[in-house]
């Protein structure tokens, strides 16, 4: 994003002044990333999705402050509780930091809390699960693991789908078929194998204490399988830039390939990358879920979103339904992947490229 | 079109052989065997089973096998025909290791019409509901109507499917009970699978299609119809509809190919014999020789799917050229 | 500008695609839309391993080969005792090595063909074949000449098994082995015909070991008949005319489905469309489950316990090792976490008895008691804890059961040892790889009995048990073992077994944690479902009561429970003797109903 401008207002500006200020600046000339962010800002839906995701990527940061049970904290005495009346409920002085091995940061903020709250915590807002866990805690920390996965499958699809594509497309020929040949054979490869192959050699318990943690483990599974369309999309938006008439023209002017490349392509394809990150983004954290679903998911007393979907659509049935099992980490997957998408169409629409390419 | 299908034809047998080569090797190195069990077999019965289906091979020699109709036996590369498998060149995968009375052909020969069937039919009602969501909503952009819709198109796409399709089950089978919970045989059990297979497609093919519309719409020649004094119903249908198909069609194709083989998870929900079982099941039991046979199928599913993809293109866009794309 | 060409050709291939595949699957879903519900469904989980009852291993297996199959003897449904199957009679020489079996002269195979002892010593000989690979084949080891063959060192010539004359087999053995008819009760030893799988064997000679169980050609001599098999689908079973009892079988045909959800079969049985569910009910439904009338819980020959592995320290510690096992509130867990009546298990034998036998029990199971060890164990002050013991790692293989019982020890551990305990699921395949290599600390496990004996228990920690995996070896324990195994009369053998296990929980190399319930949705219309310890209720047996037995039974049943409508037939199902029987008692004024319809 560093070819962003330095911005002068904050996303959160009032919108009828700067509709005011769109319409002046439709005046000049205006490059294509200043114009886009003309439209994004002019869209509400964009500006609430986007204050949402931070929103929450704040919380789940801070999820170890928060006065919340802890999310690995049994209880069988209080076990499915529903979501507690009058809402919300009172807390209880009962706090007792439960947690599995933290990251030192965690265990500094942990303390802090336990400073700043001393034994007090939220009352069961959201209702408690089979085990008598806190649900709101166990959303709150749950939504780590699911935007820890997401932004793994960002930072591999960036770091490798982007360049595994930008490099097919831009050296063309022999090199263009061999990595485009190698992401078609791993694309038609059924990614449960691969799946189950890094879950268990990785999680070999041979490799002692320097075996990777399964989160750990289940990242890298997901950054394995989500780079490959991004490398299809990028190497197919790369490819029509460059028969593109304006690159043509560059390239008849006399324009160096570094110049063609950052002046031309880069801002060209950087707008498919963010729009098509957007997009792998929810099919990542629904794909968490799946795993979630087969028993592959993360390691207890961990949680995620998928694992706790997973145990809520379980309890659901025409018998007796705990409802809120499957509500409360629905909502929030459902708020936020609808952030993330809303986001994606925004910015689609306000860069105007398409999928033509994805394939 | 020959000469780029003749090539395709023969990238398609090198990425089969690379995605076998592949699929192999990952299994193998996966821990634990077929026979594993809570009890454990007693080392001479689990060497005889092992000896029975070649386990106790060298791996290349095992990899061949696999591989091709070669009889590698002591009595020699063209030994007599008693034989467990047959090999993938021949288009026999063997027995299951996990099922050891069923050949891993009947499997799929069952299971893979009833994932064609729910597939197709997921498909269709996808397209209808994404293309119909679409075309309305790309006709007033920006309108509250477009944003309800778009809304409901996404909520397909923001839910796991065990969910949806177990709130399915719920509203549909035992609130509003007008479909059975679960099963398979009569015209009945398939809808509401169908649904819950659909409904995430019907979202992404709502989305795709409607940025494409949005795009198309905008376009020189559509404004030239305009200008010619076309009526807006015939520019969204005759017109636009084909510039939105493009960014549909690319992403069909490899979804048609996860639709058809199979979903595990609405399997699973609805009881359907289908063949997205095996695909997880084959990997979680290290059913080595069901494992090749889905293999195969998924990757001639991927691949035809591509191809198809890429004809539809220059149906789409004549200005494409498939031989240079080859 | 686009050419309208192409554009048409893309529309006619589009229709031509669309009517292809709505053609295709009205075509699919109609062929197999004339099926009729069977008499009497269930569910078994997913599909079965093989219908090769020398290959297939499992609880859902078995059910449906003891449909298809009969062997000599099978047990009461009741008791649990051997009864006459398909043979009438036995005699057991005084030494207990010889047993001779008079084989029915009714017994036929579903072909019409008379069953003779001659297809025993044939059956029998396949099974312990070492290229047969059937994981029973061990238990018939203590027949003569058995080992030596099964493992390649012998032919089958030296085989202590021969067919008399038609009727008569006689079989010898190495060792005196008493209870030689509890095992032949077991699924594996029923006969298979050898003329039919010999046909197929020339008809395929590739791949005939995937073609004989197929329904065309597989024939049995049990009650039932292999109708069709749909993999991942049904079995459909059919009565069996030529069954030697068949008039006291009532269904006529019988499904099992394999579902491997269990709230999707819990689904169907609710809708009426299974008649009988078993399986791992997710706990949470169990309360409300509970308060029906259509709901079984009965205690089942199974232990859920944890392995602990002997050969890593300080797991290698006996004291240690108790500690860990008094620690678990057993009591806990089977009342919050699994709430069926599960049983908290102080000794490895299921139930703490089975038949006569009465098992030791853990000492002390105390936090009081556990910490005692503990410190005993050079581990007393919180401190030495913290720092010189490791943290333990729970192993199990994933599911929701599993894990939720894996926090709940790791929580007591905590609580009274101050030990932090870890938990490690892996996928089940890793995991049992990971457990035969003794890579883990404390590792999950569980052990269903095949026949109700101590012995089927205890044996699995002698030294060369393939299912010890814990390293834990004890020379006085395989001792007792291996004499109770010899001893015929079980008052001799019980104090045998008890002092072997009391040594079993002193050194502690498995933390008993609880005894099995088998859990049955069973239709309340459903007759003759007996509840027995193995939960192997005998679908022969099963009928439909008409309402006014199910009346009658209603007010005799337990009572405070929640009444809910049987899905059977009004008028109830009944085989043809019962109905005669029924049709003569009443004088002819109650109808019979042998052609009751659902």
């Amino acid at each position: 994003m560093s070819a962003v401008p330095e911005q002068r207002r904050s996303w959160f500006a009032d919108a009828d002044f700067e509709l005011a200020l769109v319409q002046l600046e439709r005046e000049r000339p205006q490059s294509l990333w200043r114009a886009a962010r003309e439209r994004l800002r002019r869209r509400a839906s964009v500006r609430w999705s986007l204050r949402f995701l931070i929103g929450l990527c704040l919380l789940s940061f801070l999820a170890p402050l928060l006065p919340l049970p802890s999310p690995a904290a049994i209880n069988l005495a209080n076990a499915t509780l529903p979501p507690q009346l009058p809402w919300p409920a009172p807390g209880a002085l009962d706090f007792e930091p439960q947690y599995w091995e933290l990251g030192p940061l965690d265990a500094q903020m942990v303390s802090l809390r336990t400073s700043l709250f001393g034994k007090w915590r939220t009352g069961h807002w959201l209702g408690t699960d089979a085990l008598g866990r806190d649900v709101l805690a166990r959303v709150v920390w749950g939504s780590r693991t699911s935007l820890l996965v997401a932004l793994c499958a960002a930072l591999t699809s960036l770091v490798i789908g982007a360049s595994w594509g930008a490099l097919a497309g831009l050296s063309g020929g022999r090199v263009d078929n061999v990595l485009m040949r190698i992401v078609d054979v791993l694309f038609a490869v059924p990614t449960i194998f691969l799946v189950i192959f890094l879950l268990s050699v990785l999680d070999a318990p041979g490799a002692g204490e320097a075996r990777l943690s399964r989160e750990q483990i289940f990242f890298l599974v997901v950054g394995a399988v989500s780079w490959l369309s991004m490398a299809r999309v990028v190497r197919g938006q790369v490819l029509e830039l460059e028969r593109s008439a304006f690159v043509e023209a560059a390239r008849a002017a006399g324009a160096s390939t570094p110049w063609i490349l950052t002046r031309h392509i880069l801002p060209n394809v950087l707008g498919l990358v963010v729009v098509n990150l957007t997009l792998t983004l929810p099919s990542v954290i629904l794909y968490e879920a799946f795993l979630s679903f087969l028993g592959l998911g993360v390691e207890p007393p961990r949680v995620s979103w998928g694992l706790l979907a997973a145990e809520g659509a379980e309890a659901l049935n025409p018998l007796e339904s705990y409802a809120w099992l499957v509500l409360a980490p629905g909502c929030a997957m459902a708020a936020t992947l609808l952030a993330l998408s809303t986001l994606g169409d925004g910015l689609r629409d306000a860069l105007s490229v398409t999928e033509r390419h994805e394939r | 079109m020959s000469r780029f299908l003749l090539r395709r034809a023969l990238w398609f047998v090198v990425t089969t052989w690379a995605v076998i080569t592949i699929a192999f090797f990952v299994l193998r190195a996966a821990p634990g065997g077929p026979f594993s069990g809570e009890r454990k077999l007693h080392p001479s019965v689990e060497a005889a089973l092992r000896a029975q289906y070649h386990l106790d091979w060298p791996l290349w020699k095992q990899y061949l096998h696999t591989l091709g109709p070669l009889n590698l036996d002591e009595r020699g590369l063209f030994g007599d025909a008693s034989d467990v498998f047959g090999g993938l060149l021949a288009l026999d995968f063997g027995p299951s290791m996990q099922h050891r009375d069923v050949s891993v052909n009947d499997a799929l020969a069952q299971s893979l019409p009833i994932s064609i069937t729910l597939g197709s039919l997921a498909l269709g009602i996808a397209l209808v509901l994404g293309l119909g969501a679409a075309l309305l909503s790309a006709q007033f952009p920006g309108s509250r109507f477009d944003r309800l819709v778009r809304l409901a198109a996404a909520a397909g796409l923001v839910l796991p499917n065990f969910v949806i399709a177990s709130l399915l089950v719920l509203v549909f089978a035992f609130w509003i009970p007008i479909a059975p919970v679960a099963g398979w045989g009569a015209p009945r059990h398939v809808l509401l699978p169908a649904l819950a297979l659909a409904l995430p497609f019907a979202a992404y093919i709502a989305r795709l299609a409607r940025a494409g519309l949005l795009e198309t719409l905008s376009k020189d020649y559509i404004r030239t119809a305009r200008a010619k004094g076309a009526s807006e119903s015939a520019i969204l249908w005759r017109h636009a509809l084909r510039g939105a198909l493009t960014p549909v069609v690319s992403y069909l194709g490899p979804a048609a190919a996860g639709v058809l083989t199979g979903s595990l998870v609405i399997e699973r929900i609805f009881a359907i014999p289908g063949a997205g079982t095996h695909f997880v099941a084959s990997a979680l039991n290290r059913d080595y020789t069901m494992a090749m046979g889905v293999t195969v199928v998924y990757a001639v599913m991927v691949f035809g799917f591509n191809t198809a993809v890429d004809v539809a293109y220059t149906l789409l866009d004549p200005r494409l050229d498939l031989e240079r794309e080859a | 500008m686009p050419s309208s060409a192409p554009a048409l050709r893309l529309r006619r291939v589009v229709a031509a695609l669309v009517v292809v595949l709505l053609a295709a699957t009205t075509l699919a879903l109609a062929r197999r839309a004339g099926r009729t519900r069977a008499d009497f469904v269930f569910t078994a989980g997913g599909e079965v391993k093989s219908l090769d009852p020398h290959a297939a291993t499992g609880v859902p297996e078995g059910r449906v080969i003891r449909a298809l199959f009969e062997g000599l003897v099978v047990r009461d449904p009741l008791t649990l005792a051997p009864a006459p199957g398909c043979a009438e009679s036995w005699s057991i020489s005084p030494d207990v090595k010889r047993y001779t079996f008079t084989l029915r002269e009714t017994a036929r195979w579903s072909n019409g063909d008379p069953l003779r002892a001659e297809d025993f010593v044939w059956s029998w000989t396949r099974l312990l074949a070492p290229q047969t690979g059937a994981e029973y084949a061990a238990q018939l080891w203590c027949i003569e000449g058995a080992r030596d063959f099964a493992e390649g060192r012998a032919g089958a010539e030296g085989l202590g098994l021969r067919a008399l004359d038609e009727r008569t087999l006689e079989v010898r053995l190495s060792e005196p082995q008493p209870h030689l008819l509890d095992v032949l009760c077991f699924y594996a030893f029923v006969p298979l015909h050898r003329a039919s799988y010999e046909s197929v064997q020339q008809r395929y000679p590739s791949t005939w070991a995937t073609q004989w169980t197929r329904p065309e050609h597989l024939v049995s001599n049990g009650p039932f008949a292999l109708r069709e098999r749909r993999i991942n689908e049904r079995l459909r079973l059919e009565r069996s005319p030529h069954y030697w009892d068949a008039d006291g079988v009532a269904l006529r045909t019988v499904d099992m489905l394999s579902i491997e959800s269990w709230s999707s079969a819990l689904n169907l049985y609710l809708t009426g469309e299974v008649d009988w569910v078993d399986g791992a009910i997710p706990p949470n439904l169990v309360p409300r489950l509970l308060a029906r009338e259509d709901f079984r819980a009965t205690p089942y020959l199974g232990i859920y316990f944890y392995r602990i592995n002997t050969t890593r320290p300080p797991l290698n510690d006996p004291r240690v090792r108790r500690a860990l096992s008094r620690a678990v509130q057993r009591a806990e867990i089977t009342a919050k976490v699994l709430k069926a009546g599960q049983g908290p298990a102080f000794s490895f034998t299921p139930w703490g008895s089975i038949g006569d036998y009465k098992a030791p029990s853990l000492s002390q199971a105390t936090p009081a008691g556990a910490d005692f060890e503990f410190q005993a164990a050079k581990y007393s002050t919180p401190r030495r804890r913290a720092r010189e013991f490791p943290s333990i790692e729970i192993h199990f293989n994933t599911s929701e059961t599993h894990r939720a019982i894996a926090e709940v020890v790791a929580h007591h551990w905590k609580q009274t040892l101050g030990v932090k305990a870890r938990l490690r699921n892996q996928e089940w395949k890793a995991f049992l790889d990971a457990q035969a290599r003794l890579e883990y600390d404390v590792s999950r496990s569980s052990w269903i009995a095949d026949y109700p004996d101590p012995g089927n228990f205890l044996e699995i920690w002698t030294s060369d048990s393939p299912n010890n995996r814990t390293g834990w070896k004890n020379a006085r324990y395989d001792e007792l073992i291996a004499r109770a195994r010899a001893e015929r009369a079980p008052a001799s053998r019980w104090p045998l077994y008890a002092q072997a296990e009391q040594i079993l929980l002193d050194e502690s190399p498995c933390i008993p944690i609880y005894s099995y319930v088998s859990q049955n949705l069973v239709d309340p219309g459903l007759g003759g479902f007996d509840d027995n310890a193995l939960n192997e209720p005998s679908l022969a047996k099963l009928y439909w009561r008409d309402s006014l037995e199910l009346d009658a039974a209603r007010k005799q049943g337990a009572k405070g429970k929640k009444r809910v409508p049987s899905h059977g037939p009004p008028s109830g199902l009944r085989s043809p003797r019962a109905a005669a029987q029924l049709l003569d008692a009443s004088g002819g004024a109650h109808g019979a109903n042998v052609g009751g319809q659902r």
